[in-house]
């Protein structure tokens, strides 16, 4: 029989190795005695890169700490600073163990805001809707098949949606103003929530639920302010019109973060390319006539079949499944 | 630096380390006799860490099981100790690869949120020389100068605190934070299916 080194004690030793290394460069000696235990046993290398993630993980949080522009509190309220001179010299019992936890948790806030100061893509495949909840507190909720990308620094927030529509809930930050980039619109926002839509071959369009936006034009100098429940398309050379959206017209265009679609005496060729956004069969609409007709209602956006069941049966036409495409006809 | 950079640490620790509990639940799901499953999981790190890059793994939790298993195959390989149709139902390995993960869901928010609750949530005197030396950056001799202890406890205490996190954060330990990720994450799944 073998005589195995348990995976437990491996790991202590591991553990042990992975501090060592943390507290002070390893002696000519250490090192190599590191080797030689490293090289015993593979499992050895993998507790004790366990280990090592594990420290420099935390490590992150202590050099980024002092950068994070956090606008709030102090991080380290509660927790007395090292540099600080007139220092007990016992303490191990914390006084505000909350204190000390929203410290930690302010730390590790400024650790995310240091990973995120890269530039950041995210994206949903066809038929996803996912909710991005952002360091600053800031949620965006992507649709389907949209791509994001985030660039936060101290002084500003950017995010480039470069397809797609994705719903901006923007933490109110003065200091940090808030921006969303869509080929060559820019919105503006201070707190806010509001909606961007790029879509190829369509023109961009930007909702706000509350607050309010600017939207400026690179073709274009001056900026329209646009309000809570306003509305606008932004085509280029052409001017910023904003329009009232109702309530209830509001809900329906943010259905989707519900997975459903809602139409509103939309053209059947605009349904059905909404569809085709979320996944498949497609819906083919080849009659102009027919394409022209045009439907209301609320869909679930991962049935374009119960939608395609729905608007046969209201505008009396024909549905019939195809080489895997519903294919709609008088 | 030995062995282990720092760059590919930090990369463990991001992509790894959060898969580590799936990566247990489903070796231990298939009721591997013979096998270890710590060891398994050691080994698939030192996988991982010996990779010359890992700038083309796109994902990274797929990538890790994979290597678990092949790991198991080597052992079941050089020991016999298992039959290999014990490990058939692995090749479902690939079904778990489409589906999104639960931690893909959880954002980075809400993880950094875990490690500041995990470190909260340490033995207090564990916390505090981690706190000192960690988030503080005290050097080892400050950090025992400051709280009246020889420089070998701060060593054995940073011992221990480390060993709690890594259990913390690979294997779920006791956590109810863990726990209610992992809820949160599965609704989250479910609506993203909806």
């Amino acid at each position: 029989m073998n005589q195995r080194e348990t995976s437990a004690a491996i790991e202590d030793a591991a553990v042990a190795w992975a501090v060592r290394l943390d507290l002070a460069p390893l002696t000519p000696s250490q090192r190599a005695e590191l080797d030689a235990w490293l090289a015993a046993d593979p499992r050895r290398l993998g507790a004790f890169a366990r280990a090592r993630a594990v420290m420099v993980y935390a490590d992150r949080a202590r050099i980024l700490a002092p950068n994070f522009d956090h606008g709030g509190p102090d991080p380290f309220e509660g927790v007395e600073s090292p540099r600080g001179m007139r220092l007990p010299t016992r303490r191990w019992a914390i006084g505000g163990a909350g204190a000390l936890a929203a410290g930690v948790a302010a730390a590790a806030a400024g650790l995310g805001f240091q990973v995120w100061r890269s530039v950041q893509r995210y994206e949903t495949v066809r038929g996803e809707v996912r909710r991005l909840p952002l360091v600053d507190g800031t949620v965006v909720t992507l649709d389907t098949a949209t791509t994001v990308a985030v660039k936060y620094s101290s002084a500003r927030r950017d995010v480039q949606l470069i397809e797609g529509e994705a719903l901006f809930d923007v933490a109110k930050n003065a200091k940090r103003p808030f921006f969303v980039e869509a080929d060559d619109v820019r919105v503006r926002a201070v707190g806010t929530s509001f909606t961007v839509r790029k879509v190829t071959g369509r023109p961009t369009e930007v909702l706000v639920r509350e607050g309010a936006v600017e939207i400026t034009r690179r073709d274009s100098p001056g900026a329209v302010r646009l309000g809570a429940n306003e509305y606008a398309l932004v085509r280029p050379f052409q001017t910023i019109v904003p329009v009232a959206v109702e309530p209830d017209s509001m809900a329906r265009r943010l259905a989707w973060q519900q997975g459903m679609i809602s139409f509103e005496a939309t053209p059947l060729r605009d349904a059905a390319a909404n569809f085709a956004r979320y996944g498949d069969p497609q819906i083919m609409v080849d009659d102009p006539s027919v394409a022209s007709e045009t439907i209301s209602g609320m869909f679930a956006a991962n049935n374009p079949q119960g939608f395609a069941k729905a608007v046969a049966l209201s505008l009396n036409l024909n549905a019939r499944t195809e080489d895997g495409r519903i294919h709609l006809s008088r | 630096m030995t062995q282990v950079s720092d760059e590919r640490a930090l990369w463990l620790a991001r992509n790894a380390l959060p898969h580590e509990l799936a990566l247990r639940r489903w070796l231990a799901g298939k009721r591997l006799r013979g096998i270890d499953l710590d060891d398994i999981v050691q080994e698939t790190y030192a996988i991982l860490a010996s990779l010359e890059g890992v700038e083309n793994i796109r994902n990274a939790k797929a990538y890790m099981f994979q290597t678990a298993y092949s790991v198991i195959l080597a052992q079941v390989r050089r020991a016999q100790i298992i039959s290999i149709s014990t490990i058939d139902d692995i090749g479902q390995l690939a079904e778990e690869d489409g589906t999104p993960s639960p931690e893909r869901v959880v954002s980075d928010r809400q993880e950094l949120q875990l490690l500041a609750d995990a470190i909260a949530s340490l033995p207090p005197r564990s916390r505090e020389v981690f706190v000192l030396r960690k988030i503080h950056g005290l050097q080892q001799r400050d950090v025992a100068q400051r709280l009246g202890v020889s420089e070998g406890t701060v060593e054995k205490q940073l011992q221990r605190a480390v060993k709690i996190l890594t259990s913390l954060f690979g294997r779920g330990g006791n956590s109810p934070r863990q726990a209610s990720k992992a809820q949160g994450a599965s609704r989250s799944v479910r609506n993203t299916d909806a």
